[in-house]
Parts: C-alpha cells; sequence; structure tokens
C-alpha cells in the first residue's frame, strides 16, 4: 500500500478583509463556501501524504460529520487505519464506504487486507473475489491471493497464484519476491534465489528485496552471503540507515562476528540515540551468548528509551528468569503483557 | 532386552569396557628430542605420561595429560605426542584443549592415528558442535581399518544418532536451564548427586576432591574415592564446606536422598551397589541404621513415600541400569515394576527422581534421544502408563555427561544436577537448574518481514483522489474618499452589503492618511456600498461586479457632502417594483443607516424626494415619484424619527440628473434624494 501524492491542491484562502497596499492578484481567487466536508478531505489526504496520520484522521472525521455518506473519507481514514494497524476500526471505515458505495473495486480490497491482518482469511478471500468481479487490476488480485494463501501456510497455492500474478504481468517484481518465500517456504531454495535474482532485474534499486534475500541467505547459514545483500541495500540506501544496520548486525551475530555486529549497533545507537533497537538487538546476541547479565543490562537501557517497549520488557523478562531472578522476570512478564493488551 | 554399555563412564570411575586408549601412535625418543635443553625434563614427562595413559582410568589421564602439558612446553608439534595429549584431555572432559591438540596432530599427520578423527569428532560432540561431529564421525568411520571399524561401530553408531539428535534440539527452545554454582563445591575433580536439605539449606553431594577428603583409592582409580561433603547456602552462594564423615566409608559414597524432616540421610555404596539408611542423632551426627536397598545405585522417594524409585540391573549377566518403581507395602518397599520400555532403553537409564507431584519423573540417560552421554530426560505418567521421555534440551544438556538432576524441596522448578558441560571447573560440575514453564521466546527489535507486501508496501490500495473544490475570483475594488472637493482625504466607515442576502458582507475603514480603501467582492453580484464620515452626509453606491474567472480591478472614488443644508445624495440602494411605490426589503439597510443620521444630528431636517425618468404620463410620475418618498419617510418614521425632521416631495420628472434618451440615463434619473434643509 503506498498513499497516493496528492496532485490537485488549492490555495485555501479566506476572504481578505484587510487593505492590501499592492494587491495580490492569486489572493482574489477563492473557495466557494458549503464546501466543509470536501476541505476536510482533501486537507486528510495532504496530512496523510505528509506521513501525519493523526492529523489525516482528524481531518477525515470532519468530512465525514459534515457529510455521513462520504465514502471517500470513510474509505481514506480506513486506509490511514491500516497503516496505523488499527485493524478493526478500518473495518469499519470500508464498511461504511461500501454502505454508500458497493461498487468499488478498492474498497472491497482494502476490506480484505483488514480481514487478512484479523486471521480472517476466508473471509478475505471472498472480499478478494468481490473485487475480481468487480474488475480491479488481474495482476495484483492474483497476488493478493497470493498474500492470503501465504498467510494460510498454504505455500503451493500461494507460489500458484503469485505464477498467475507474473503470467499477467512479467514485470511484477513483488509478486517474484514473494513468490521467492514461497519457494523457501517449501524448501526450495534456488529457486528462491532465481526469483529474487529476476525481482532484482527488474528493480534494481529496490533495498526491501535485498533484505529478503538476505533472510533466504540466512536461513541458509549463508551469514556472509546476506550480509553482502545488506551491505548492497546500504549502498542505495545509504549507511545510516536504521533497520539495515540492525538488520546487517543480527546477521554478524549469528554468524558469531560479535565485533563486527557491535560496530553496527554501535553506529546505530550514536546515530539514533532515541531508538531501543540496537540496545535490543545487543541484548538478544548477549542472550545467545548466555551472557544473561549483560542482555539485561541492555534491555534496561531500551527500556529507558522507550518504557512502553514490548520486546524489552519480554526479553529482559527471560534474562531475568535465565538468571534464576524469577519475581524480577514475573514483574518485566506481566509488564510486557500488559503493553501486548494495550497494543491490541 | 539386552543392555548394552559402550563408552561411557558410568557415574564416574573407569572407562568402559572397550579400552579406547590407544599405546600407540608411539612417541619415539629420536623424533621427538630435537634439541638438547630441556630434553632430559621432556622425555621424563613423556615416560610420565605413557605410564598412566596406558591404565585406561580418568584419573590416570589426568596425571597423564598434566606430563604430556610439560612435554608439549618442549615440543609442541610432533602429531603422536599432540595425539595423546588431546585423548587425554577428552578423556578429563577438557574438550577444548583436546580439540585444538588433536586438530594440531592430525595438521602435522594426518595418519598419526587410525582413529584421530573419532577423537576429533568426539571433543567437537562434547562442545556441542554436532554437525561437525557427525562429519567428522562419517569420515572416521569410512577411514578406520577394519578392526577398528568394528571396535568402534556401536559408539559411532550411536553418537551418530546422537548428533543428529543434538542437531534437531538446537532448533528447539530450552526447557530448562543451569548455572554453575560458585563458592567451594566444584573442583577440577568430579562433584556428583547434589541434594539439598531444605530444613537448613544445605547442600550435600559427593566429590572427588583430594583435599578435604578421607576416602581411598579404590582399585585402579588413581583419583580417591567419592566422601559425601556439604556447603551452607548464602545469599545464592555455597560456603562453609564441610565432610559428612559420619556418612562417609573407604568406598564411594555420594547422597542419595534426605527426608524432609532432615533426620533420614539415604547414602549410595556404589562399589557395593547398595542404599543405606541412616538417622540423625541428637549431636547432629548420622548412625546407621540398615541396608534398604541392595543392587541399587539411587534411590528416590515419592512427595507421601508411598513409592520410591530405583536404579539397578534389571538381572543378572544383563548389562546396563534400568529405572524401577516400588510401592511402599508394611513399610517396606518392594514389588518393583520397571518404569515400560517407553522409558527403559537398550542403554543406562539411571538416578531417577519424582518431579513436583509424583506424575513426573525425571532422570539420566544415554539412551533415548540424547544428544551425548547421559541426558537429563522427563516422562510424564499418562492413561496408566509412564510416557515417552523427552529430552530438556541444551539448556541443560550438552554432548558431553549430565546426570543426578533432583528438585530441591518444596520446589517446583528448581534443581540441582551434575554436568561435565564446558565452562565448569573440570570433570562433573554441580549446577542450579531452573525448569522453565514455558519456552523462552525472544522478541526481535523490530518485526520479522517474511514477504515483499509487508516490507515494501506494494502499492495496491491507494487513497480515494481529493475533491474537486469549488472556487470563484473576487474583484477588487480600490478606491479614495475624500470631501466634495477633494481637498481633505476622509477616514471614511465603508459598509459592503450584498444585496440578494442583504447581509452586510465587508465593513472597512479607509486609511485615515490618504483615504484609500482596498476591498475584494465576489464576482457576479449585485451590492450596496454605503460610506459614511463624521461631519459628512452618507454617500450611497449601487453597483454590479461583473462575472470573471480573472483578474478584475474596479476603482471607486467617493466624494462626501457636508452635513451642511443644500448637501444632497442619492439613496442609490432603495429599490422599488416598477410603477409601485412599494420598499422591496433590499431597502432597509440604507434607510436604516439614513435614520442613524437623525440620531447623531438630532436637529437634522432633511427634505427625501422622489425623482422619475420622462417615459409616460407627467402626473403619474409626480404622484408616484410622491407616493415614493412618503414610503421613505414613512419608514423613517417607523425608525423613531420625528416626523418635523422629514419632508417628502415628489417631484416626477422635473429635476432629472441625466439624460432621458438613454436607458443609463433613464436609470439615473429614477431615484430617491435624500437633502439637507437644516442642521
Amino acid at each position: 500500500m503506498m498513499i497516493k501524492k496528492l496532485l490537485f491542491s488549492l490555495p485555501l484562502f479566506v476572504i481578505s478583509v484587510n487593505i492590501y497596499a499592492q494587491t495580490d492578484t492569486s489572493k482574489t481567487l477563492v473557495i466557494v463556501g458549503g464546501q466543509d466536508a470536501a476541505l476536510a478531505y482533501n486537507q486528510g489526504i495532504n496530512d496523510a501524504n505528509a506521513g501525519n496520520y493523526d492529523e489525516a484522521v482528524a481531518n477525515f472525521n470532519k468530512a465525514v460529520n459534515a457529510k455521513s455518506k462520504f465514502d471517500k473519507a470513510f474509505y481514506n481514514r480506513g486506509i490511514i487505519e491500516l497503516e496505523q494497524g488499527l485493524n478493526k476500526k478500518a473495518l469499519y471505515d470500508f464498511d461504511e464506504a461500501l454502505a454508500s458505495n458497493y461498487q468499488k473495486a478498492n474498497y472491497y480490497l482494502a476490506k480484505a487486507i483488514a480481514q487478512s491482518r484479523m486471521k480472517n482469511y476466508e473471509e478475505a478471500l471472498k472480499n478478494i473475489h468481490k473485487a475480481e468481479t468487480l474488475g480491479y487490476n488481474k495482476s495484483q488480485i492474483k497476488y493478493f491471493y497470493g498474500y492470503i494463501y501465504f498467510r494460510q501456510g498454504k505455500y503451493k497455492d500461494a507460489q500458484r497464484v503469485y505464477t498467475d500474478a507474473i503470467n499477467v504481468n512479467s514485470k511484477y517484481a513483488y509478486a517474484y519476491c514473494d513468490r521467492a518465500t514461497a519457494h523457501m517456504k517449501l524448501g526450495n531454495y534456488k529457486a528462491a534465489l532465481d526469483d529474487y535474482n529476476t525481482a532484482l532485474e527488474i528493480m534494481p534499486n529496490a533495498t526491501f528485496v535485498y533484505i529478503l534475500r538476505a533472510d533466504a541467505k540466512a536461513a541458509q547459514n549463508n551469514f556472509t552471503a546476506a550480509v553482502e545483500d545488506i551491505s548492497l541495500a546500504m549502498k542505495i540506501d545509504g549507511d545510516d540507515n536504521l533497520q539495515l544496520l540492525n538488520a546487517r548486525g543480527i546477521l554478524y551475530g549469528r554468524a558469531k562476528k560479535y565485533k563486527l555486529a557491535m560496530n553496527d549497533f554501535n553506529s546505530c545507537i550514536s546515530k539514533y540515540p532515541d531508538s531501543p533497537d540496537a540496545y535490543i538487538n545487543i541484548g538478544n546476541m548477549l542472550m545467545n551468548q548466555k551472557k544473561y547479565s549483560d542482555a539485561e543490562k541492555n534491555y534496561t537501557k531500551a527500556i529507558e528509551i522507550d518504557s512502553e517497549n514490548i520486546a524489552a520488557w519480554n526479553n529482559r523478562s527471560n534474562a531475568k528468569e535465565l538468571q534464576f531472578n524469577l519475581k524480577g522476570a514475573e514483574s518485566d512478564r506481566k509488564k510486557a503483557r500488559e503493553l501486548e493488551r494495550n497494543a491490541n | 532386552m539386552r543392555k548394552i554399555t559402550i563408552l561411557f563412564t558410568l557415574i564416574f570411575g573407569f572407562v568402559s569396557g572397550i579400552a579406547f586408549a590407544q599405546e600407540k601412535p608411539k612417541i619415539k625418543k629420536s623424533e621427538f628430542l630435537t634439541i638438547d635443553a630441556g630434553a632430559k625434563e621432556a622425555w621424563k614427562s613423556i615416560k610420565t605420561g605413557n605410564k598412566f595413559y596406558k591404565k585406561n582410568e580418568i584419573g590416570a589421564y589426568r596425571v597423564a595429560a598434566m606430563s604430556y602439558a610439560t612435554a608439549l612446553e618442549y615440543n609442541d608439534t610432533y602429531a603422536p605426542l599432540l595425539y595423546k595429549a588431546g585423548v587425554s584431555e577428552v578423556m578429563i572432559s577438557s574438550d577444548k584443549l583436546a580439540l585444538r591438540h588433536l586438530t594440531d596432530a592430525n595438521d602435522f599427520s594426518s595418519s598419526v592415528a587410525d582413529d584421530i578423527m573419532y577423537w576429533i569428532a568426539l571433543s567437537k560432540h562434547h562442545l556441542n558442535r554436532f554437525s561437525e561431529a557427525r562429519s567428522d564421525y562419517d569420515e572416521a568411520a569410512s577411514s578406520m581399518n577394519e578392526k577398528n571399524k568394528k571396535k568402534f561401530h556401536n559408539a559411532i553408531t550411536l553418537r551418530l544418532t546422537q548428533c543428529d539428535n543434538g542437531t534437531v534440539l538446537l532448533n528447539k527452545p530450552d526447557k530448562a536451564v543451569a548455572q554453575l554454582l560458585t563458592g567451594e563445591i566444584n573442583t577440577e575433580y568430579p562433584e556428583i548427586a547434589p541434594v539439598f536439605a531444605h530444613v537448613d539449606s544445605s547442600l550435600f553431594f559427593g566429590s572427588k576432591r583430594w583435599e578435604g577428603n578421607s576416602a581411598k583409592r579404590w582399585g585402579k582409580d588413581l583419583d580417591p574415592c567419592a566422601d559425601i561433603f556439604y556447603c551452607k547456602a548464602n545469599n545464592g552462594k555455597f560456603t562453609g564446606l564441610q565432610n559428612e564423615s559420619s556418612l562417609n566409608k573407604s568406598v564411594t559414597d555420594y547422597p542419595a536422598a534426605i527426608s524432609m524432616s532432615n533426620d533420614v540421610f539415604y547414602v549410595s555404596r556404589k562399589n557395593k551397589k547398595i542404599i543405606e539408611y541412616y538417622k540423625k542423632s541428637e549431636n547432629s551426627k548420622f548412625f546407621k541404621r540398615d541396608k534398604i536397598f541392595k543392587k541399587v545405585i539411587s534411590l528416590s522417594f515419592s512427595s507421601d513415600s508411598s513409592q520410591a524409585l530405583i536404579c539397578t540391573r534389571k538381572g543378572p549377566g544383563v548389562q546396563g541400569y534400568d529405572i524401577m518403581i516400588c510401592k511402599r507395602v508394611k513399610g517396606k518397599y518392594s514389588d518393583a515394576q520397571s518404569l515400560g520400555n517407553l522409558v527403559n532403553t537398550q542403554y543406562d537409564e539411571v538416578m531417577a527422581s519424582f518431579g513436583a507431584n509424583d506424575t513426573v519423573i525425571y532422570f539420566a540417560s544415554n539412551g533415548q534421544n540424547s544428544v551425548g552421554g547421559f541426558d537429563i530426560m522427563k516422562t510424564s505418567f499418562h492413561n496408566g502408563k509412564w510416557g515417552k521421555p523427552e529430552n530438556l534440551g541444551l539448556g541443560i544438556n550438552s554432548g558431553t555427561d549430565e546426570n543426578y538432576f533432583q528438585l530441591a524441596p518444596g520446589e517446583t522448578r528448581i534443581g540441582y544436577y551434575s554436568s561435565k558441560q564446558q565452562g565448569g571447573a573440570g570433570d562433573y560440575d554441580i549446577y542450579k537448574v531452573l525448569l522453565l514453564n514455558e519456552p523462552l521466546i525472544q522478541y526481535q527489535a523490530m518485526p520479522h518481514y517474511e514477504l515483499a507486501a509487508d516490507l515494501a508496501k506494494e502499492p495496491i490500495l491507494n487513497l480515494e483522489d481529493p475533491e474537486v473544490i469549488k472556487t470563484m475570483r473576487l474583484t477588487v475594488v480600490k478606491g479614495k474618499v475624500t470631501d466634495y472637493d477633494e481637498t481633505k482625504n476622509l477616514y471614511a466607515r465603508i459598509t459592503i452589503t450584498d444585496n440578494s442576502t442583504n447581509q452586510i458582507t465587508q465593513q472597512i475603514m479607509t486609511d485615515s492618511e490618504t483615504g484609500e480603501y482596498t476591498v475584494m467582492l465576489a464576482s457576479g453580484k449585485n451590492y450596496a456600498m454605503t460610506v459614511t464620515c463624521d461631519g459628512y452626509l452618507f454617500h450611497s453606491e449601487n453597483f454590479d461586479i461583473p462575472k470573471t474567472s480573472s483578474y478584475q480591478e474596479i476603482r471607486k472614488d467617493i466624494k462626501l457632502l457636508p452635513m451642511d443644508p443644500g448637501s444632497k445624495v442619492v439613496l442609490n440602494n432603495v429599490f422599488f417594483d416598477t410603477g409601485k411605490s412599494d420598499l422591496r426589503p433590499e431597502s432597509f439597510g440604507e434607510l436604516n443607516r439614513l435614520a442613524e443620521v437623525f440620531r447623531l444630528y438630532p436637529n437634522l431636517v432633511i427634505e427625501v424626494s422622489g425623482h422619475t425618468d420622462s417615459q409616460g404620463n407627467r402626473q403619474h410620475n409626480i404622484t408616484l415619484s410622491l407616493n415614493r418618498a412618503n414610503a421613505v419617510r414613512d419608514y423613517l418614521l417607523a425608525q423613531g424619527v420625528n416626523p418635523g425632521q422629514v419632508v417628502a416631495k415628489g417631484y416626477g420628472p422635473d429635476q432629472p440628473r441625466d439624460t432621458n434618451a438613454t436607458a443609463e440615463g433613464r436609470q439615473n434619473n429614477r431615484r430617491v434624494e435624500a437633502k439637507i434643509l437644516s442642521n
């Protein structure tokens, strides 16, 4: 899902009552009144494209309050909620959108995505089918069937429909990429590598393909090659990308190259002091080396940065338990579960 | 079922029946001695090493390893010495060092010994490097001569299975974890059979250490027999090591069990394979009461003492040990029954103890799915039988031996056991064990994405397009307000009214110095503009702004007449229907402003005059114009204006202000005026 950039934008000036020494001619173009819903809706799109999701939702709220059957506003609010992981709310909004306009294929597809996020795969498949019958882009429909089958653990079916998607659109890099993951699940490493390589021929600068290919190589315990893939991704995205630095650090750790792993994690810490991720990754690496006390210290630092980080609380609980600090472990585990409940 | 015992040192003592210690390769003096300096001492160490190496016994290997280590300081490139040093180190569980020596020996001469790959594999196996060990065992099996192949066949077959088990467990979460006990407990010698006394937090265990040991050597063993020692637990550390002399004899002794009341102690006499029963006296010394079990090497009781677990040989001439369960009948344990074929294998199952409830049993086995040597297993009683045991995982088990697990009294998750795993003080060491309630799941800092659809967000879903917003173009109205002679710029109030809605849309003040003003008005509408200023007669303007989509500017300069007699203003925003004299509602704004002028000037007297164009009957026009003037007067009076202050006149077409020849001129001539008569 990518939120489309807004192409259409109007200067939103109200009628001025000021005296202008010199008149700015552009300011004589003004918006006709009675368009509150549309204005809030458009502003919501602007906010969404700027990544200001809370503001976007607030504006879509205004839009649907001003116009109760505003299907596009419900749909867009649902898309933002999907982006925020608020799947239940998103599902409600897609239903509202469909109640006003049941002929929109993308509304069914969005509903299917929300349902798949809630692991309601059978219902999701029904809605994908509706989107398909309403003429939604065929290769993308096949691709999304693949997504659902994959999530259901039906890797052979996923493989088949990803192939269908590729047959419709031979340049469909995403389909190659996810078919590769299905191949991996079915134990066909060579076919997976071929698909990742094809995806990279189509989208040579797609760092996510390098990340997934690195994952596949790591699954074969080929950590050196996996690290090379992440390093290639860093050449595209820059060597100060938090996700890539952490990913490479983890791979170094799995290869038992602890010094190199620490270099990457320390880079994360110096470049992103507000991110707890590197501390958690260091903690995990130390746990794997059975250095529980040092791991606990790193999880504590992660918690100091982000007191609501579920991974840090959970993993510190593990570290405490493995040091026989059962009360401390229980307390941290309780906190992690509480945060998990709130997150859901 | 015939029991098979191979390779392993059961409990501790001699290396098992098959003598793996190779006298070959021979360390040749002429090859080993390279330089004179230190040669004599080095060769002496070789001879000592060889002497003990041959004994094929753990204590002797300990001495051999020390001697060879001294010799290696003289020459560490001689393969036969490296081989023997390596084998000795494997035997005393110093596997990291063993692997180094054996790998070096193989590098210097791959033909140094026919079985060298086996020992390399074994040391890797002990270090949990299961995949590598498996590969090396395979290589050993294929490269050995026929004699060795036969000799090692059973051992390698079992080891390969154990490596496979280890590889499986490497990918499974641990079910228990171990923590090496610190303090005075663990030494380079074996410490075994930890039994925790709940009442006074004492940990009893067997140890073959020399220091404080009252026992003698037994048989060929160079190490002393084990004695029972104890330490007190204090803040997680064990201190105050004592030899519990009242329990020890000159044979291998180790604790089997302690009663919950701490006053009955069960001692295993390993050499005699008996369990003895001791009672605590008033002076806290134990005194022997009886031999309660014969031909038994371990004992454990259920929580209510109604059952006992023993470990014994199944029958005469049968190798290996099985776990049996006995019921207490009339104060005696009898009717020993095997735990069944799911638990007891063709190998050894030993040292069983009950779990937190009596439906779980922990024990050590080198059969089952052991990953190497003895591993700690768990079996549960279900549907009338003891189920298939599960290995408690690599958190506590390793490629070498783990044994003697017991829960601490009153604990459901914490116990103690002995392990030879790497990282200890040497040989068997005692560890504290935590049984995990559930596998500990390590959370990742960032979500792990498997699909491009998650990681890169395939652009399936876009936001719906924006709405098209309707706009309009404003017209700029600019101008200047001055007095009538344009000698003075006026600071005047300008009020703009949308005549279609009769709503004031804007109200502004002119610039106090220049009299300039600017307003922006929606195009395509009709407006009333009223200009007021203290001391001046207000000005009324009515104008249309044509529709336009492009920029438009209109200039309107306004001249205000003074509030003096004779000054007059056209009431441009007073409207009547054609031929009628009823005021249209959109006139009220203008007339209200006129009424306001009377409030500001209480002495004001005006004439309101009606005018028409020249079209039509003159008399009719005069009457119409008078009626219209009266309509305005009536409205003003209704707003509270004194009747004496407003005079109404109808001039018909007689006072035109523009030509009657054009429509625009006639429009200008149709009007209502207000003229000041006095003020």
